[in-house]
């Protein structure tokens, strides 16, 4: 079920209602909650479910095996069965072919001829981020930072929580699981900004990302027929499609989780104003990279001697699986590669900013803060290019182009009123997260103490945006992963 | 909680009204589907040549030129097999005179995709039959309303709204018989360019190659149905592939073509009821006559009429 679809538009009052009847039954309303999680991840395709209540019951049970275990060996065989059931799950169902085609490539390079069949696998939605959220589980657990719960049912909320199970924002079972454990009551502040997130979310998704989208697809896939400048054009625009589309999703699923009196954290902090790479990673899907410096680099650090040249090898580890984490390409291996290299310049450069909010209380960012926003965000604009691309090939011939004689060569035909107006929301997009972006999401403190016209206008204006300007609908691009 | 909840319904119900208001309105003005439904509905005992299927017929070819027989073009733009097929038996029990129905077949489009687990084929304008021609598909409830379906985009619906009611503005595009007749050879698109992006869309809605013969089974299984059903009342069906320019032509995989052509060729050999004629490479045809790659335009709609005129008239002959 889509956040955007009229499907969902039903489905959350109803849940909502239902939820809030029970508000004295902490074990109903949770009930309540994986019952309706289901029903909304078996929209898709309810074989989906099978999996989901599986990597439960394995982790449930790897978490009372801890529990009851105090033997250092068995407590190892019980993390180590988790983990690998469920990056076993997530390596069958989403790097199978992968690893065959690569393997079969190789051995026909070496003179073997290797004719395996493929697989005709169907990706589960979102077995990326609940495949990391359980994981997150076993391993607190044996790590004895969290004690493992008891009750199925809060844990089986926790692991498929509607609002967050396709595409994160990556819980914690440290942050998330105690609030199943604990009585939630209504709160009416708390449930006002769910909504004005989730309406911000619903802006970002709906009129920047579905507007950008019918560009990017035309330009990505005609690419040999446009100059450089359009090409040009075609990877910011996707700089914003994507960010439009999946910080969007992540606004609405924080949104509606607060409607049912939970905190998720926050996975988006304004990552276009970000001045190198280092704040950029700090503020761009903060619940994937902090899961993976917390459970893969911080391990990785203590593990080995402590020098420069083993930081610099767990950084390009990093960040190479933070990439193959998106899909089973080369194109994001590639990606995630270049991430890491432009990490590891900031560490080497001296420029430190005191706050990680560029001009923190003031109105606009000083000329050298503006330069480095600029020149992270184009190089960013340029890495996703490969990320976008089909193959390797296709992005090394997207990017030649752009530097070809036809980057000063303006493509008439592409110039439509349309592409003026998402030029111009985008515009207006990036004023209104700038005056934001001290705030959780951009909107959160705007116009809150206004009149209430001024405010309602306001909230009314964005309301028209998403019904009145909004793209042709488009899947949220961080399903695939 | 109650403050919540009247805060909420105080500050949506103006929305919802909003909705209303204009689905009501948008639906009050005159449409294809609505045109087309109501002549079938009062005129389809009369009608003895019946034009089907997607835009090569309705910008394609136009009635008037029918000289012989009583002839109504009811195809539309993105109208696939299925839905004619759906039309054909919404109506049976009308069709007192019918003769023939004729279909384009372009070979790419046997090769289009249906909607996921259901039968249907792709189409983004499926709720409009559901609201207009009253087809009873098995739809999500989404489509069960203009501005809740996919396809509607509030500001060219407040647009039409606008030019229908303020400025008595006519937006219809299609004659008294049914025939397009907005594809005007002045406003000609660029044929070189419109074949490449579609063929190369073409290529995109239909299934991948390893899967191109589910799909083409998809697609000819809809179209024996309609054979058995032409040959269950005896009704000549025409089928034909439309002129398509070069530029398309030639940027279509060979083997899907072949493949499209050879599939044609068993199913319409084993009906007696059914004839095909291809004119997808015929010469007559010259870049004069096309709108875009893919479409004739008025001059291309009244010299491929004529041809199919006299091939219905010659089918009787015999």
């Amino acid at each position: 079920m889509l956040f955007n679809s009229i499907d969902f538009a039903f489905f959350l009052p109803i849940i909502f209602f239902l939820y809030w009847i029970f508000n004295k039954n902490l074990k109903l309303q949770n009930f309540i909650i994986v019952i309706s999680s289901y029903i909304f991840y078996g929209w898709w395709d309810w074989r989906f479910l099978l999996l989901i209540v599986f990597s439960t019951l394995v982790d449930y049970s790897v978490g009372q095996g801890l529990l009851n275990n105090n033997n250092q060996w068995k407590r190892k065989l019980l993390l180590w069965t988790s983990i690998s059931v469920n990056l076993g799950l997530l390596a069958f169902f989403k790097y199978y072919n992968f690893f065959l085609y690569n393997f079969i490539t190789a051995f026909s390079f070496l003179g073997a001829n290797i004719k395996p069949g493929a697989l005709n696998i169907i990706l589960p939605v979102g077995i990326s981020f609940y495949t990391f959220q359980t994981l997150s589980y076993s391993i607190d657990v044996y790590k004895q930072k969290l004690k493992p719960t008891k009750d199925l049912i809060a844990f089986s909320a926790f692991v498929s929580f509607f609002p967050q199970l396709v595409a994160g924002p990556i819980e914690r079972a440290t942050h998330l699981l105690p609030q199943f454990e604990t009585n939630r009551k209504f709160n009416y502040s708390k449930s006002i900004d769910g909504i004005k997130q989730i309406l911000w979310g619903l802006f970002k998704k709906i009129v920047i990302a579905d507007n950008c989208a019918t560009f990017v697809n035309l330009i990505f896939d005609n690419s040999t027929e446009y100059s450089g400048s359009t090409l040009l054009l075609g990877s910011v625009l996707f700089c914003f499609q994507i960010y439009g589309d999946f910080s969007g999703y992540s606004d609405i699923a924080i949104g509606v989780a607060r409607l049912f009196g939970f905190n998720l954290r926050q996975n988006f902090a304004f990552p276009y104003f970000s001045r190198n790479f280092n704040e950029f990673w700090k503020k761009w899907h903060i619940s994937l990279s902090s899961w993976f410096r917390d459970y893969l680099f911080i391990p990785l650090v203590k593990s080995g001697k402590i020098n420069a040249w083993t930081k610099i090898k767990n950084i390009v580890i990093l960040f190479i699986i933070t990439g193959f984490w998106h899909g089973a390409n080369w194109t994001f291996i590639f990606w995630g590669f270049l991430h890491a290299l432009l990490f590891i310049s900031t560490i080497f450069t001296k420029k430190k900013y005191k706050s990680i909010i560029p001009a923190k209380g003031k109105n606009l960012p000083s000329c050298r803060e503006a330069l480095d926003i600029l020149k992270t965000f184009f190089l960013f604009a340029f890495t996703l290019i490969i990320f976008r691309a089909n193959t390797i090939k296709h992005a090394y011939d997207y990017i030649s182009d752009i530097f070809s004689s036809t980057l000063f060569v303006i493509d008439k035909h592409i110039i439509s009123p349309n592409l003026i107006f998402t030029v111009q929301i985008i515009l207006f997009f990036i004023i209104i997260e700038w005056y934001g972006r001290e705030s959780k999401y951009a909107i959160e403190k705007l116009g809150s103490k206004w009149k209430p016209f001024f405010r309602y206008s306001y909230y009314y204006f964005i309301v028209f945006l998403i019904l009145f300007y909004g793209g042709q609908t488009q899947q949220f691009i961080y399903f695939q992963f | 909680m109650k403050k919540f909840i009247f805060k909420i319904i105080f500050t949506i119900t103006p929305i919802l009204l909003l909705l209303v208001i204009i689905e009501v309105l948008y639906r009050d003005i005159p449409n294809v589907y609505k045109y087309k439904k109501k002549y079938l509905d009062n005129h389809s005992n009369e009608i003895e040549t019946l034009i089907l299927g997607n835009s090569h017929n309705y910008y394609g070819i136009n009635p008037i030129y029918f000289s012989k027989y009583n002839t109504f073009n009811a195809s539309y733009i993105v109208q696939r097999t299925f839905f004619d097929f759906e039309i054909l038996k919404k109506y049976e029990n009308n069709f007192k005179k019918l003769k023939t129905v004729i279909l384009p077949i372009i070979p790419m489009e046997l090769f289009f995709k249906k909607i996921e687990n259901t039968g249907i084929s792709f189409n983004p304008s499926i709720h409009k039959y559901r609201i207009y021609y009253d087809l009873k598909l098995p739809i999500k409830y989404g489509n069960y309303f203009e501005v809740t379906s996919k396809m509607f985009r509030l500001k060219i619906g407040l647009s039409d709204i606008y030019n229908y009611l303020v400025k008595n503005k006519d937006l219809m595009t299609t004659t008294e018989l049914g025939w397009g007749y907005n594809f005007y050879s002045k406003d000609a698109k660029d044929l070189e360019r419109t074949g490449e992006h579609m063929a190369k869309q073409h290529t995109d809605i239909s299934y991948p190659m390893n899967e191109l013969s589910t799909g083409i089974k998809y697609n000819i299984d809809i179209l024996e149905s309609i054979l058995k059903w032409c040959q269950k009342r005896n009704i000549q069906l025409f089928l034909y592939t439309p002129p398509i320019y070069e530029s398309y032509r030639k940027k279509i995989n060979p083997n899907r073509e072949e493949l499209a052509f050879r599939s044609l060729k068993e199913i319409t050999s084993k009906y007696k009821i059914c004839t095909y004629t291809n004119l997808y490479d015929n010469l007559d045809f010259n870049e004069n006559d096309y709108y875009d790659a893919d479409h004739l335009s008025e001059i291309g709609a009244e010299k491929l009429s004529k041809i199919i005129n006299k091939k219905i008239i010659k089918l009787y002959e015999h």
